[in-house]
């Protein structure tokens, strides 16, 4: 399906939810499809550009090292994303993964929230959250359930707060 | 809206790796085209918008119009004159949205349907084809043809521009049809001579004006 409607068939259905729907890389697709905000990967649209065309989105940025992270800090994003954690085929192509340890150091060092992504399961939320991760982002869990909302209660249940 | 000129270069580095997009760009401008396409697949965001900024401004210098394919976010931030739209990419609505009236929205069409359809949603002109056999692209479909080509540039009325296979031996053809330009990606990329080839276009593209 073209990207553009795609977006906007998702935006629209979780609407009446508290769901915020976060468009990767593609400001014009975020814009026409009514979402809440954007994430940028490594190699995205700068963060000034974005708030050029829109002023309330979220905004976040992947970040691979300490230096991106604090730097994304610093440029004003929303939160960042951190990973991957733990090994995971997607990304086994870009070398070892960063680890719990990275993730702590990361969380010590900025105040926005810090999103732990990469070989995210159930019972790995527990070790991110302590590490001082903010959330979790995952998408072979939940890609390969066979009941998706199911799965996203139990990993509720493992973060602070639910 | 700035005025919209006949010959137009897509830039493409796919079919050839002689020359970068911006290397393109600078070989077309110097050969005389009306407008840069810059076309891109495969590259980051972030590298698309350094790429288009940098052609964009090469463009504004030579008063040569700059479009960028499909993606209307790097149109946005690299200082394009507008976009050209594939027929899988955002609709040319929902473009305008994004771009307002000042910047130019270009549409691909594969039939008379399709190319009424553009229009009627505000493309500011159509890119038909392909008209004849192109390496460029796979494609599976038979070419369009002359013929098909001067049915559709009866019927729209903003500008039409051929695509698909054309260069110096046959682009009298698509001339006589009545269209008002025409879009080139491979005769020129391929030549031994790009400027030249370009030149050569050019130049029956604007004979008896």
């Amino acid at each position: 399906m073209e990207l553009l409607k795609l977006a906007q068939k998702v935006s629209s259905s979780v609407a009446k939810y508290k769901t915020k729907i976060i468009i990767n890389d593609r400001l014009d697709i975020a814009l026409l499809s009514n979402a809440d905000g954007v994430n940028l990967p490594a190699n995205g649209i700068s963060i000034k550009n974005i708030r050029k065309f829109s002023k309330k989105f979220i905004t976040g940025k992947s970040v691979h090292s300490i230096k991106e992270a604090v730097e994304a800090e610093k440029d004003g994003y929303d939160y960042i994303m951190f990973g991957p954690i733990f090994r995971t085929p997607a990304k086994v192509k870009y070398g070892k993964p960063q680890g719990i340890n990275n993730l702590k150091e990361i969380c010590s060092k900025v105040k926005i929230p810090v999103f732990a992504v990469g070989g995210i399961n159930q019972k790995r939320i527990k070790k991110c959250t302590r590490a001082g991760a903010f959330g979790v982002a995952a998408i072979r869990e939940f890609m390969q359930t066979i009941d998706p909302s199911k799965t996203i209660k139990e990993f509720m249940k493992e973060l602070p707060g639910n | 809206m700035k005025k919209i000129g006949k010959i137009c270069i897509i830039t493409d580095t796919v079919i050839q790796k002689r020359y970068s997009h911006f290397e393109i760009a600078k070989l077309a401008i110097k050969g005389g085209a009306d407008i840069i396409q810059y076309r891109d697949k495969y590259m980051s965001t972030s590298e698309l918008i350094d790429t288009a900024k940098k052609i964009s401004l090469l463009c504004k210098k030579n008063n040569v119009l700059f479009l960028v394919n499909d993606r209307v976010d790097v149109a946005m931030v690299s200082g394009a004159d507008g976009v050209h739209l594939g027929t899988e990419d955002i609709p040319v609505k929902e473009a305008r949205k994004l771009l307002g009236r000042s910047k130019i929205i270009g549409a691909t069409a594969h039939s008379m349907k399709e190319a009424i359809l553009r229009e009627n949603e505000g493309a500011d002109y159509i890119g038909y084809g392909h008209i004849f056999q192109t390496f460029s692209k796979h494609k599976t479909d038979k070419p369009k043809g002359i013929e098909n080509l001067k049915k559709i540039v009866d019927k729209i009325k903003v500008p039409v521009f051929a695509i698909g296979g054309i260069g110096p031996e046959n682009i009298n053809e698509v001339i006589s049809t009545g269209v008002h330009g025409a879009a080139i990606i491979g005769s020129v990329l391929k030549s031994n001579d790009p400027e030249k080839t370009i030149k050569e276009l050019r130049k029956r593209m604007y004979a008896d004006k």
